[in-house]
C-alpha cells in the first residue's frame, strides 16, 4: 500500500496536492460541524447558565482574571451547597480583550449559544457598547469594574457592583479641599471610563474651589508619555491626578518621577492594587488613592470573609483584592435573587431589586432602585507598598 | 515652567523617541535592502530579545550584562533561523514579496502569542521598583537608559555605515540591493548576503528591544508598536538608506513630540500615519533613497 501511495504521490503534481489538502480540510470542517450539531442535540447536564464578558487578554487582562476568580469561587460554593432540584450554576466566559467591538461580538456569541438571563460585564467602554443589545434582549447586566457615572440609568436591566468614578472623583476632590492643595492637573485614560471620571472630577473640583490646571488624555496601550508629562508640569500643578486602570497608567507615573516631577500623585481604586504598586515601585511611594473598604485582615471578625480569603489563598497563593470581592458578592447576590424569584431574567431583576442588608464579604450591601450597589469611599496612601489611611498632614510636596 | 525649559525638554523627548525609531528602522532596512520584503517578524525579534533578558536577568538572576549579550546573540540566531527555514524556502518556491510578508506577519503573531502564553500580558520591568530621576542636561532631564538609547543609535548608525561602505560584506550587501541577478553573475552568493543581513539586522532589533524594555518595560506588543514607527522612519528616509532612516527617525520624533504638545496626545499615531502617507504619495523613494527597481532574487 505504501508503494502504491509513493507511486501515486510522484504522479501527482504539486497543484493536485493543493486540491487534495483543500478538499480534505473541507471534509474535516464538515465533520466538525456535524459533530457539534449532533452534540447540541444530545441531552446535556442541566446547568443554570450565566454569561461573563471579561478582558481575559490584553492590557486590562489582570482585572478580568481577578473577577473570573471571584465568580469561580462563588459558583463553587453555591454548587457545593445545592439543594435538589436546583441545578448547578455554570458560567460561559468570553474574552472582550478590553475592546468594545470584541465585547459586542462576544456578547452575540453568548446570546446565540446560551442566551443566559444574566451577563456579567467588565470595563466601562465594553459595557457601554453591549448595554443596548442587552436591553433589547431583556437580559440582566451586572457591571463589574465599571465606573462610568450614571450608567445604570441607561437600562432598567442594568445593575452595578463597583465604585462609580463619580463617587471616586467626588471623594478625591472633597479630600483635596481639606488640604493646602488648590491646583490639580489630570491625566486620564482615553476611554469612556476616563472621560466620564474627568468630567465629574472637573465639576466637583470647581464646586470645591480647586483649580484644574490641565486635563490630558493618554492611550491605554501608550508607552511614551514624556511630552504629556511636560505639558502637565508646565501648568504648575500642586498635585497630579492619574485616572486609569492599566499598566500604562503606572508607566505614566514612572515617567513623571523620571522627569523630576515631585508633586503628590493621586489615583483611583485600581491603581492602589498590589500588582500596580509593585510595578510602580518608588514612583508610587506616597501616592494617594480613593478606595472602597475591603480589608482581608477583617476576616477574623467576619466568618464569610474569613472563609473566602482562605479559599482564595489556598487556590491562588495570594491575597484576594477588591475586584475579586466585587465579583464574588455580585455572583452571590444573583444566586440569591434567582432563589427568591426564579432563574429568569425578569425574576433575577426583581430579586436583585429586593436585596437589602445583604451580608457580603464587602460588608452590608443594598441594591438601590436605580440598580446601583452603593459602597463607601475612603482615602488611603501608599507607604512602602502598604496601603494606610491618609491624613491631610501627609499630603505635602515630596521633598 | 519657563518656555526655554519646556522646549528643551520636548526636543530631548524627540531625540529619545527619534533614536528608538531610527534604531528599529536601521535594522529593518538592512534586511529589506537585499531581501526585498517587509519583514514584519522583525517586531517579534525586538520583543523576544527583551523577554530573553527578563528571563535571564530577573527570573534566573543572571548578570545583566551577560544576559544582554546572550539575548543579542539569540536574537541574531532567531532572525537567521527564520531566513533559513522560512524565507529562503519561499524564495526557492518563487514566493513573491507579498507571500514572504504574509509569512513574516504569521511569525510575528505566533511569537507574540507564545510570549503572551509564557509570560502573560502584564507589563514586565527589567529593574522592578527602581525609579531614577533623570540626569539634568541643561534645562531638561534624561534617564541613563534614554541616554543609552541616543548614544547606541549613533554608534549603530556609524557601524552600519562603516560596514556598508568600507567592508567587503557591505559591498556585497549593496551589490545585492542594487541588482541581485547581476551580483550573482559576479560570483556573490545572494543567499549568504541575505542571511548575513538577517543576522546583523536581527541583532540590531535585539539591541532596540532590550533598550526599550529597560526604558519602559515589556509587553507582548512591544515589538509591533516599535516596528510600526521604525517602518515609518525607514520608508520616509529611503528604505535602503541607513542615513535617511536615521534622519527620518529623528524628524519623526520631533514631529510627533511637537504634535503631542500642540494636539491631544492620542493623535500621535494618526500623525505618524499621515507622514507615511505623505511620503508614499509625494516622495515614495523617501528622503535619501533611490527609486527601487523591481527585482526577483
Amino acid at each position: 500500500m505504501s508503494i502504491s501511495f509513493l507511486i501515486l504521490s510522484r504522479k501527482m503534481a504539486q497543484r493536485d496536492w493543493i486540491w487534495v489538502v483543500g478538499i480534505g480540510c473541507l471534509i474535516l470542517m464538515m465533520i466538525l460541524w456535524l459533530g457539534s450539531y449532533q452534540s447540541s442535540k444530545m441531552p446535556k447536564t442541566e446547568f443554570r447558565q450565566l454569561g461573563a464578558i471579561f478582558p481575559l487578554t490584553g492590557s486590562a487582562a489582570q482585572i478580568g482574571i481577578w473577577q473570573q476568580r471571584g465568580i469561580e469561587l462563588a459558583i463553587e460554593r453555591l454548587n457545593q451547597n445545592l439543594t435538589p432540584p436546583a441545578k448547578p450554576f455554570q458560567i460561559i466566559y468570553e474574552d472582550s480583550q478590553g475592546d468594545p467591538k470584541t465585547g459586542v461580538a462576544a456578547l452575540q456569541k453568548i446570546i446565540s449559544t446560551a442566551n443566559p438571563p444574566v451577563i456579567f460585564s467588565s470595563l466601562s467602554s465594553v459595557s457601554s457598547a453591549i448595554l443596548p443589545i442587552l436591553e433589547r434582549h431583556q437580559t440582566v447586566s451586572l457591571l463589574l469594574a465599571v465606573s462610568l457615572p450614571g450608567i445604570t440609568e441607561r437600562s432598567e436591566w442594568t445593575f452595578r457592583c463597583h465604585l462609580g468614578s463619580d463617587n471616586e472623583a467626588e471623594a478625591m476632590a472633597a479630600y483635596l479641599a481639606t488640604t493646602p492643595i488648590r491646583r490639580v492637573a489630570v491625566a486620564y485614560i482615553n476611554d469612556e471610563f476616563g472621560v466620564g471620571a474627568v468630567a465629574v472630577f472637573r465639576q466637583v473640583a470647581e464646586d470645591k474651589k480647586l483649580v484644574v490646571t490641565a486635563t490630558e488624555a493618554y492611550n491605554k496601550d501608550g508607552s511614551d508619555f514624556r511630552t504629556l508629562v511636560t505639558k502637565l508640569r508646565r501648568t504648575n500643578p500642586e498635585a497630579i491626578y492619574v485616572i486609569g486602570y492599566v499598566n500604562s497608567s503606572v508607566l505614566l507615573i514612572k515617567q513623571l518621577r523620571e522627569l523630576g516631577v515631585k508633586v503628590p500623585v493621586l489615583g483611583n481604586l485600581t491603581l492602589s492594587l498590589p500588582s500596580f504598586l509593585q510595578l510602580g515601585g518608588q514612583a508610587l511611594e506616597g501616592a494617594i488613592f480613593t478606595v472602597t473598604p475591603f480589608d482581608v485582615q477583617q476576616g477574623q471578625e467576619s466568618p464569610e470573609l474569613n472563609s473566602f480569603v482562605r479559599a482564595y489563598q489556598d487556590r491562588y497563593q495570594e491575597e484576594p483584592n477588591v475586584y475579586t470581592a466585587f465579583a464574588y458578592d455580585a455572583m452571590m447576590m444573583v444566586a440569591q435573587a434567582a432563589q427568591n424569584r426564579g432563574f429568569s431574567a425578569e425574576g433575577i431583576r426583581e430579586g436583585l431589586l429586593e436585596i437589602h442588608d445583604y451580608q457580603g464579604i464587602m460588608g452590608e450591601l443594598n441594591v438601590e432602585s436605580n440598580g446601583e450597589i452603593e459602597f463607601p469611599t475612603r482615602i488611603v496612601q501608599n507607604q512602602g507598598g502598604a496601603i494606610v489611611p491618609v491624613e491631610s498632614s501627609l499630603l505635602k510636596t515630596i521633598e | 515652567m519657563d518656555q526655554g525649559r519646556m522646549w528643551s525638554q520636548i526636543l530631548l523627548n524627540a531625540l529619545i523617541a527619534g533614536s528608538t525609531y531610527s534604531l528599529v528602522g536601521i535594522g529593518f532596512s538592512l534586511i529589506f535592502s537585499p531581501a526585498r520584503f517587509f519583514h514584519m517578524a522583525h517586531g517579534g525579534i525586538i520583543t523576544v530579545a527583551g523577554y530573553l533578558v527578563y528571563a535571564m536577568a530577573v527570573l534566573f538572576k543572571l548578570n545583566h550584562s551577560l544576559s544582554i549579550f546572550i539575548a543579542l546573540f539569540l536574537a541574531a540566531i532567531l532572525g537567521s533561523v527564520m531566513e533559513l527555514l522560512v524565507f529562503r524556502r519561499l524564495r526557492q518556491q518563487k514566493g513573491s514579496g507579498t507571500i514572504q510578508l504574509i509569512a513574516s506577519l504569521g511569525i510575528l503573531v505566533v511569537l507574540q502569542n507564545l510570549i503572551s502564553l509564557v509570560f502573560g500580558d502584564d507589563v514586565m520591568v527589567l529593574n522592578p521598583g527602581v525609579v531614577k530621576e533623570g540626569l539634568q542636561i541643561g534645562a531638561a532631564r534624561i534617564t541613563d537608559v534614554q541616554l543609552g538609547i541616543v548614544l547606541t543609535n549613533i554608534v549603530v548608525f556609524l557601524l552600519i555605515s562603516f560596514l556598508l561602505h568600507r567592508t567587503k560584506i557591505g559591498w556585497m550587501i549593496r551589490a545585492v540591493t542594487d541588482d541581485a541577478e547581476l551580483a550573482q553573475i559576479f560570483g556573490i552568493s545572494v543567499e549568504l548576503v541575505i542571511l548575513l543581513a538577517f543576522f546583523i539586522g536581527s541583532a540590531i532589533a535585539g539591541i532596540a528591544g532590550i533598550l526599550i524594555a529597560y526604558d519602559i518595560g515589556l509587553t507582548p506588543l512591544l515589538g509591533f508598536q516599535a516596528l510600526f514607527m521604525g517602518v515609518v522612519a525607514a520608508i520616509s528616509g529611503g528604505i535602503t538608506s541607513p542615513t535617511g532612516t536615521m534622519l527620518a527617525g529623528l524628524l519623526l520624533g520631533i514631529i510627533m513630540q511637537i504634535s503631542a504638545w500642540l494636539l491631544p496626545t492620542q493623535w500621535q499615531e494618526a500623525i505618524a500615519f499621515t507622514i507615511l502617507l505623505l511620503f508614499l504619495l509625494l516622495r515614495p523613494q523617501g528622503l535619501l533613497g533611490k527609486p527601487l527597481r523591481s527585482k526577483k532574487v
